[in-house]
């Protein structure tokens, strides 16, 4: 889908059309849910943020500014959605390895190349804090520009650097012992 | 590029090959759907509870204020209010009694502090009148 077709089927969603919508969404979606399991590591957790970010853009489609790509929109709700999940189930502990994932029902009905993705992911970013997760994951994983991470995540480049040169440094740390 | 590196870009590559699966695509697509169609929550609820909390914060703050005034005033046993404007009737027709022994205390009076200090005053005075 190029962009004209973006802009028309925008334009459409504003006149409240929901089949625009729809093609949108079919577009979308996995781009969405490939980051916030990325992020999150959980089906359940991962489809609730994949609904709450095409709601949201559903509900606030009059505010997106195409000077930006709509992509970079979708990426921009999408992190800071997952990034406040992120807080919220570190204040109440429950992040790490064991917390997360290996027990939960959800486990069970993923498939194989979920729970490998999900080990990959936990066992590499276990200590990482939301930021320099969220930083991690949108530089070097989906390999967005710093330029583009920094609109997604209002952080300034510096801040983003160094949040990255953190992420990478206990990364490779935890690698060393398997050299 | 040394192993760490080496070995940190596998990772990299392992995971970015890998495409988390939806569980029921097609599910979600219409739950999205379905649930999108709902009315966005509207703010003026919220607005008029903000406005509610304001309000009601100031008039607790302004009727605490009101309260302390009253009580320390019971505290003190006379109002303050009334302290305040009410005249002390014993103490003028003290200053009376000794701006007319001698009009020049009656001046004075408003420097007079304590009775020892009137008495003082007056010793002083009587005495300078009678040498004049």
């Amino acid at each position: 889908m190029n962009s004209i077709q973006i802009d028309q089927y925008i334009k459409l969603c504003l006149q409240g059309d929901t089949n625009a919508f729809r093609h949108l969404l079919s577009e979308y979606q996995q781009m969405v849910y490939t980051l916030a399991f990325r992020m999150l590591c959980n089906e359940t957790d991962a489809e609730d943020v994949t609904q709450d970010v095409f709601i949201k853009v559903w509900q606030n489609i009059g505010k997106y500014n195409n000077t930006y790509k709509f992509s970079t929109w979708l990426y921009k709700i999408t992190a800071n959605l997952c990034y406040d999940r992120l807080r919220s189930v570190k204040n109440k502990e429950q992040v790490g390895l064991s917390g997360l994932t290996i027990n939960s029902d959800t486990d069970i009905l993923g498939s194989i190349h979920n729970k490998e993705l999900k080990a990959l992911i936990l066992q590499t970013t276990e200590r990482l804090t939301p930021k320099q997760k969220q930083v991690f994951i949108l530089s070097d994983i989906e390999e967005l520009d710093i330029k583009e991470i920094s609109i997604i995540t209002q952080m300034s480049p510096s801040q983003i650097k160094s949040n990255l040169y953190l992420a990478r440094k206990y990364i490779k740390s935890k690698l060393k012992p398997y050299e | 590029m040394n192993e760490v590196d080496k070995s940190y870009n596998d990772l990299l590559s392992k995971i970015r090959g890998i495409q988390p699966e939806i569980i029921d695509s097609s599910a979600l697509t219409e739950r999205i759907m379905k649930n999108m169609t709902l009315p966005a929550p509207s703010r003026k609820p919220r607005l008029l509870a903000r406005y509610f909390l304001w309000a009601s914060s100031v008039a607790c703050f302004f009727f605490a204020v009101l309260f302390y005034s009253q009580y320390s005033e019971t505290k003190a046993g006379i109002p303050q209010s009334q302290a305040k404007f009410e005249p002390n009737f014993s103490r003028l027709s003290q200053l009376h009694e000794i701006r007319q022994d001698t009009p020049a205390l009656g001046q004075l009076n408003c420097l007079i502090r304590s009775r020892e200090q009137k008495k003082e005053m007056r010793k002083a005075l009587f005495h300078t009148s009678n040498k004049e």
